[in-house]
């Protein structure tokens, strides 16, 4: 067998360790026992072999001394290997300690005493970095030290050694909170969590208000976990929030923080203690957040608890801010659930993300008048189309034309059972490089069965005539008073929601045909003379008969439609924000439609294809 | 068992996850889809949240690290084992087959794969190399770590994991010789040329001192001895002996772990052994085609190869350091190099370097912030003893820096790293005598050895500062 305790391969070894499990004494000999123990430990020390390894040698080992009395022994005369040093990493430090711990008898040479001061690299490191990136390894070995040895030596020296810990590093407090509340599940009594809890609160309470402002928050958590306890004097805890209240600038500089976990407190000591015991002072405490306080919120919250302190019977006030059960209810409601004070971010999620759209966006068949006025300065008698087409150009530059509206609605999808109910919900459209930024639509209330939709008017400022997806999210909050998200359907704008008609020229006698056959000429002027290239024209022939083109025009194209010149010749006048046009001729046959087109935008000339082509295909304008 | 290298590469098993589906019937968690694995991973280990923010399900004290082995908590259940190595500022992860029925959380010596996915991501992580910071999804490189896994785990089974035997079986063509000369898994590709067994013994120190009374200063000396042999025939086997000429330790080598394909006779009876001093006195081995580690050692040293004191005082503006180093006499005065280096942290760019040195000189790193002293190839041979006494000024914090910095040394905790190299030498003086060297069957094999010690992380503290030493007094 001892030919194969010293392979350096893995799984061999681990083939080994598992054959001791399976035949116990019957295949080892005392001998080859003791060693592959020592080869474990050995390993677990052995530089020149990957942390990884070594960790793992160290896991199995721990698992043979939890059943092993020869391991335990064997690892205790042999502890110098598992006292960490400066050549060690934090990982190994942990495991080397956690093995350390188990062979712990105060009687032998892993007593408290070396216990207690192999944590000094791990209390340095966390001394130095000023931060909680040590702060979990040291916390989890004192951890270990405690569960393992409750009513030892040990476990008082841990609960001394985090007493003065968290003194001299305040930043800990969140570690040490979490510390206590694993203490307080692991006793049976709870006499080291009080103890501990009532020590450090003593500490706190003799420091300098100067000290305790640098570490206010840190402070206020204690202060929160303390008020939670019905043991704990209330009166210490609204003293010292007093204290702090009237000698620093906490309530004026509006620290939203430090503020909230003060009102944190209070609440706290309305949940846990009878308000007889400490009426008076809370109910000056809490004046003194209201009246002095610069930040409304934290106001408004402080008058509400006085309102409740002064005007409410005890029990009425545990049963508003009874706490929501560990088991989450979704039915459960609470004014400690709606009113949080706690405004730091969860660690998993702060909004709760829907996979599936909670609503639909649906555009309604409704049509809305687009046409508008513009004011244009023509000399009527004149009767220069060149005077009229500049003109109108540079009004229409100067001018603001309508946005795109369409109306719309919000419904529930049919086969959506996740939220039926909701309130504050708030629309939000992704804002897109070719609009305008588009405000957010706010829905107060929506409710499955009793208000199933609710109709909002979207509206557009087009920076370039582009259609668009846009994306949308949708906020709201939930009847439990969590904050949701859900994506909703992609809101498609068509290239034909982007259409206005000609404006009416105001300030001229000049109507829709007159400024048409203007535009069309100059349109085509520019583009045969090649004076602008923002120009263009082009000619799509349409294969739709006439009888299927003239009820296009007649139902789609209806607002656009300027004239018929001759009985099977239509002009189509179409303006596209922010100051484009489309003018279309469109020569209808008996089974072809010939479109001739200008604009002055040669970039929406593919779109303009598409357009007419869906046309063609559908036998009515794109989507519609 | 699937495989995976965050973020580049995701490989799974249809067969193995069918028979963990069958093993654990209705306890069977799926393996979620490889967006969601990255997400869950991340949050995990730990990278969602900053380090100093307290996240109770990553730092809570009651929570059991069983590191390289962790748990997954997904929608579905709780991935375990997941084994997650990291090398090369890549994950390497593996989801082994738990085939122990009736327990749902067995201890981790009853489940071999787990130590058969640890064995084959370390190997794989050792055949991929470091990577460059432009490699994709479609990178040869990882194109050949699916390779790998084909391989060396086809269907998902682990066969031979070994990075170099994978890269000749994807090269050559298997060993095909008669029954009668069946070569072993780890040599199927035979050797065909000029017989040579080259072996390395490279042994690295690395040492922590203090210069403070009541604590002792650490170090810790280990080595490898790499070989490789080329050598004709199916299943050639070598026997060599490892000596070592120590007057001042009995035992100066202890902890040997040895290669898969080697055993060795030793030098006490089993009823004799007291733990550590285990000692051979041959190894041998059929060793396999490619250079590979024959057995990693420790060394028991009894002192250290240089010892220094490293005194740095602030004055008002600048800092004041000596530092003085003395060669032990029984270590070979002659190095590939040898210099020190003292980094300056938390203190912004040195501005001003006034030095007096006894031997070699004194530069500043490009980024300003090490003082290196470059001590040459010896130490004086009369004393062998070097001294540096230096005046550093320093720009201000406020410059912006990318730069580590090393939270711990701030003002005097500070430290001097000695960094050298002494080739044909090693501390523990462990070497492979050419005489004992006998191949079966009989070969005229050239045989080329040589050795090497070198530091890593062999840091001088400074006397005045505090370091991270286990006295509770300073803290």
């Amino acid at each position: 067998m001892m030919k194969y305790l010293v392979t350096m391969d893995v799984p061999l070894l681990n083939l080994l360790l598992m054959w001791k499990t399976m035949f116990a004494d019957d295949l080892f000999a005392d001998a080859e026992e003791t060693y592959l123990y020592t080869r474990l430990l050995r390993d677990g020390h052995h530089q020149s072999l990957p942390i990884t390894q070594r960790l793992l040698c160290l896991h199995w080992l721990e698992q043979f001394i939890e059943v092993s009395p020869l391991a335990a022994s064997m690892q205790s005369q042999q502890h110098h290997l598992l006292v960490p040093t400066a050549l060690d990493s934090s990982d190994l430090r942990l495991q080397k300690l956690r093995i350390l711990t188990a062979c712990y008898d105060d009687s032998s040479d892993v007593d408290t005493r070396l216990l207690i001061s192999s944590l000094g690299i791990q209390r340095k490191l966390v001394h130095y970095s000023q931060s909680g990136k040590y702060g979990p390894a040291l916390f989890r070995v004192l951890y270990t030290y405690f569960s393992r040895h409750p009513g030892t030596e040990l476990a008082a020296e841990v609960c001394r050694f985090v007493e003065v810990l968290v003194q001299a590093e305040p930043f800990l407090m969140p570690h040490v909170l979490d510390f206590l509340k694993c203490v307080q599940k692991t006793e049976v009594q709870g006499s080291c969590y009080h103890q501990m809890l009532l020590c450090i609160l003593e500490q706190v309470t003799q420091h300098d208000m100067a000290v305790v402002q640098e570490n206010l928050s840190y402070h206020l958590m204690l202060l929160k976990e303390a008020a939670a306890q019905p043991s704990v004097s209330s009166q210490k805890i609204i003293q010292l929030l007093l204290s702090v209240c009237e000698s620093t600038p906490i309530l004026t500089e509006g620290d939203l923080l430090v503020g909230h976990q003060l009102i944190g407190v209070c609440r706290s000591l309305l949940q846990t203690h009878p308000t007889r015991d400490m009426f008076e002072e809370l109910a000056d405490l809490l004046h003194t957040v209201f009246t002095r306080s610069n930040d409304v919120g934290i106001q408004s919250k402080a008058k509400f608890y006085y309102a409740m302190l002064v005007k409410l019977p005890d029990s009425q006030i545990k049963d508003l801010l009874v706490k929501a059960p560990s088991t989450g209810s979704d039915s459960w409601k609470s004014m400690a659930n709606l009113m949080s004070e706690d405004v730091s971010i969860p660690e998993r999620v702060c909004v709760i993300k829907f996979d599936n759209p909670i609503l639909q966006l649906t555009r309604k068949t409704e049509s809305l008048d687009k046409s508008f006025r513009l004011a244009v300065a023509v000399d009527s008698k004149t009767g220069d189309d060149s005077t009229l087409f500049t003109r109108y150009i540079t009004s229409m530059k100067s001018a603001v034309l309508p946005s795109i509206e369409i109306p719309a609605s919000l419904t529930f999808p049919p086969n959506q059972d996740a939220v039926k109910r909701f309130y504050a919900g708030i629309l939000t459209i992704d804002r897109d490089e070719d609009y305008e930024a588009i405000a957010e639509y706010i829905v107060v209330y929506m409710d499955a069965a009793a208000m199933p939709s609710h109709d909002i008017l979207l509206t557009f400022t087009p920076l370039r005539p582009s259609p668009t997806s846009f994306r949308l999210r949708f906020t709201f909050t939930d009847m439990e008073g969590r904050t949701c998200l859900s994506m909703l359907s992609p809101f498609q704008l068509r290239f034909d929601d982007l259409f206005l008609p000609l404006p009416i020229i105001d300030g001229a006698a000049c109507n829709k045909l007159q400024l048409f056959n203007c535009l069309w000429q100059s349109f085509y002027n520019v583009c045969s003379f090649n004076t602008d290239p923002s120009c263009a024209s082009s000619i799509v022939v349409l294969m739709l008969p006439q009888e299927q083109m003239m009820s296009i025009l007649s139902a789609d194209l209806k607002e656009y439609v300027i004239a018929l010149e001759y009985e099977e010749c239509v002009s189509v006048g179409i303006v596209l924000p922010p100051s484009s046009h489309v003018l279309f001729k469109m020569v209808i046959e008996a089974e072809k439609t010939i479109v001739h087109i200008a604009t002055d935008n040669w970039e929406i000339l593919p779109l303009i294809n598409r357009y007419l082509l869906d046309m063609q295909a559908t036998g009515k304008p794109a989507d519609s | 068992m699937p495989i995976i290298i965050m973020p580049y590469a995701y490989g799974r098993y249809a067969t193995v996850e069918r028979r963990a589906k069958i093993l654990q019937g209705e306890q069977y968690t799926p393996i979620p889809s490889d967006v969601e694995f990255e997400e869950l991973l991340v949050h995990e280990i730990g990278l969602r949240f900053p380090a100093y923010k307290f996240i109770e399900s990553r730092d809570g004290c009651k929570k059991v690290l069983q590191k390289p082995v962790f748990q997954l908590p997904t929608p579905a259940g709780n991935l375990w084992p997941l084994i997650i190595i990291e090398q090369n500022g890549l994950l390497f992860l593996c989801l082994p087959l738990v085939d122990v029925q009736g327990v749902s959380r067995p201890p981790l010596i009853q489940i071999p794969g787990i130590s058969v996915g640890f064995s084959l991501v370390l190997s794989l992580a050792d055949y991929l190399g470091p990577l460059t910071h432009n490699t994709t999804e479609t990178s040869v490189r990882l194109i050949d770590a699916y390779k790998y896994l084909c391989e060396a785990a086809p269907f998902g089974t682990p066969l031979n994991t070994s990075g170099a035997l994978v890269h000749q079986l994807l090269d050559s063509k298997p060993c095909s010789g008669s029954p009668s000369l069946r070569s072993p898994a780890w040599r199927p590709v035979p050797y065909k040329g000029k017989p040579q067994v080259y072996i390395i013994i490279s042994e690295q120190v690395r040492c922590a001192q203090y210069d403070k009374a009541g604590v002792d200063d650490v170090w810790a000396v280990y080595g490898t001895v790499s070989c490789k042999a080329e050598l004709n025939g199916a299943a050639p086997e070598v026997s060599l002996g490892l000596d070592y000429h120590r007057a001042d330790c009995a035992t100066p080598i202890q902890d040997l772990v040895l290669h898969p394909c080697a055993h060795c006779s030793w030098n006490q009876t089993l009823t004799g052994i007291e733990d550590s001093t285990l000692l051979p006195t041959m190894v041998c081995f059929t060793p396999p085609p490619e250079m590979f580690v024959l057995c990693h050692y420790t060394a028991n040293m009894c002192q250290l190869p240089i010892r220094g004191f490293y005194q740095m005082r602030e004055m008002e503006s600048s800092v004041t350091i000596m530092l003085q180093v003395k060669l032990n006499p029984s270590v070979q005065n002659y190095f590939d190099y040898c210099e020190v280096q003292m980094p300056f942290y938390n203190r912004g760019e040195i501005t001003h370097v006034d030095s007096t040195v006894s031997v070699g000189k004194v530069v500043t790193s490009n980024d300003k912030r090490i003082l290196v002293w470059n001590i040459g190839e010896k130490f004086p041979s009369n004393t062998l003893e070097a001294s540096l006494s230096s005046t550093l000024k320093f720009s201000s914090m406020s410059t912006p820096s990318n730069t580590y910095e090393d939270p711990f040394c701030t003002e005097l905790n500070a430290y001097a790293k000695v960094v050298f190299k002494v080739s044909n030498y090693t501390l523990s003086e462990c070497w492979v005598d050419v005489k004992s060297i006998s191949i079966s069957p009989s070969a005229k094999a050239k045989v080329l050895t040589a050795r090497d010690v070198s530091s890593i992380d062999y840091r001088i503290w400074n006397s005045h500062g505090n370091a991270p030493i286990a006295d509770c007094s300073q803290s």
